[in-house]
């Protein structure tokens, strides 16, 4: 999946405009966080790349270019990535 | 995973019990606002839930739902063997509320009675030592009593857990039958995940003290004590991603079934949200997947048999069911059963009034 599509599927999970996650925000601070957000983004991680990433490692990553990092080759840069 | 077959065991019947007083969205929204309400019910799917009123026991729920199995299915109560309570919300520390019901229930001398200390995965481990302990000439008749009354161990103040319990007791009919065709089980552990759901405080390695009860602000606004209830909702939902899957899995294959000769899926209740996405990732058709959420909220240990009672307590008797039961949580601890059902009573849902539940304990005391 290309990083673009990826923050898309943040925004969708925040309830949030398109194009509003960026990936410099810091996770805990994106407006939306919250308890069940954390549940549907392991789920979202689950879904879209078939790993199992446990809240403390989400909660580790202070970004979500951390968080990206940490789904390793998953995630791809792709050209209109930010 | 542990793998047992339990041979000539037919389950005979299932009764599930419930409270008569409800609380809904609105109770919810009362507590942590519209909006929030909206969205925990929407994750959740849970709109209504039925509660004990104060001082009423997971017993008296189990004790009204074997009562009412008992009558229809009309077996002697001298013909029964042995008792089996499942729970994490017993009468006593001491002694067991198998004994409790016991002489409740009028049973003979001669019946084994003992507690089983599991939650949400307690249904189908019950299943498991009842019909382990079914021989022909031995133990031929056992009732197996199973249920949870959470809503008295969570602080209303916890939105992570208070607008998702429900009280309920079930009675499940367990007798010999060399017809019967095998229930196969797969069955697991693993106690690191033993602080994610947890009632802390109140036993015996935190025992109580005005400090354990004192209800203060917790993480994200959450009040509650050390002896109420605590859940880490994120943790839960990624045990279940870990095990569950694979649960399922093998109870299949140690039962040589798939997905599609299974007439029902049956998971432990947690929560809509869960399940849906548990469904989805091991493609279970939906109209096998069963969901009972919405009217009862999570029932813990009582959840799999409510489900049950709630989605086939119309059908015939004689219309043969194979499902695929899985309880799964606090523990960790899990456990799949492929169970096929024939001439298997089930009456309609218990609904217990009020006043006979205080009526039901003041004989009990």
């Amino acid at each position: 999946m290309e990083k673009i599509d990826f923050l898309l599927l943040l925004d969708e999970l925040f309830e949030l405009d398109d194009g509003m996650t960026r990936g410099e925000d810091v996770i805990q601070e994106i407006d939306g966080w919250s308890s069940l957000t954390l549940i549907g983004l392991i789920a979202l991680i689950d879904r879209e790349f078939e790993i199992q990433l446990g809240p403390e490692s989400i909660l580790n990553s202070r970004t979500v270019n951390e968080l990206i990092a940490v789904l390793g080759d998953s995630i791809t840069s792709g050209k209109q990535a930010a | 995973m542990a793998i047992s077959r339990s041979l000539g065991v037919r389950v005979s019947g299932i009764s599930s019990a419930i409270p008569e007083r409800t609380l809904t969205v609105a109770d919810v929204a009362q507590i942590f606002g519209a909006v929030e309400a909206r969205k925990i019910c929407e994750n959740t799917g849970v709109q209504t839930r039925h509660i004990v009123p104060d001082g009423v026991c997971t017993s008296d729920l189990c004790f009204a739902a074997a009562e009412r199995l008992i009558a229809e299915i009309e077996w002697e109560r001298d013909s029964i063997d042995a008792l089996i309570f499942v729970s994490q919300t017993p009468d006593y520390v001491m002694p067991a509320t198998s004994c409790s019901l016991h002489g409740r229930l009028g049973l003979s001398k001669q019946c084994a009675a003992f507690d089983i200390n599991l939650g949400c995965s307690g249904y189908v481990y019950g299943l498991w030592v009842a019909s382990q302990l079914l021989a022909p000439g031995n133990v031929q008749r056992a009732l197996l009593l199973v249920g949870d009354t959470v809503s008295r161990i969570v602080s209303p103040e916890d939105r992570s857990a208070a607008p998702l319990f429900g009280d309920a007791g079930t009675a499940t009919a367990l007798e010999c039958d060399p017809d019967a065709a095998p229930i196969v089980f797969s069955l697991g552990t693993d106690g690191s995940g033993q602080d994610h759901l947890i009632v802390p405080a109140g036993c015996f390695r935190k025992p109580h003290t005005s400090e354990t009860s004192k209800r203060s602000e917790r993480e994200k606004g959450n009040i509650r004590s050390d002896e109420d209830l605590y859940m880490n909702g994120a943790e839960v939902f990624m045990f279940t991603l870990c095990e569950v899957p694979a649960l399922v899995k093998s109870t299949l294959k140690a039962a040589n079934w798939t997905l599609e000769s299974v007439d029902g899926v049956i998971m432990h209740q947690a929560n809509a949200f869960m399940l849906n996405h548990l469904a989805n990732r091991l493609h279970i058709p939906t109209d096998k997947f069963v969901l009972a959420l919405e009217a009862f909220g999570n029932t813990s240990a009582a959840s799999i048999p409510l489900a049950i009672t709630h989605t086939w307590s119309n059908r015939s008797p004689n219309q043969q069911l194979r499902l695929l039961l899985t309880g799964f949580g606090v523990g960790w601890s899990w456990a799949g059963a492929a169970m096929t059902c024939d001439k298997m009573t089930l009456p309609e849902l218990v609904v217990v009034p009020d006043n006979a539940l205080s009526e039901e304990q003041r004989n009990a005391a």
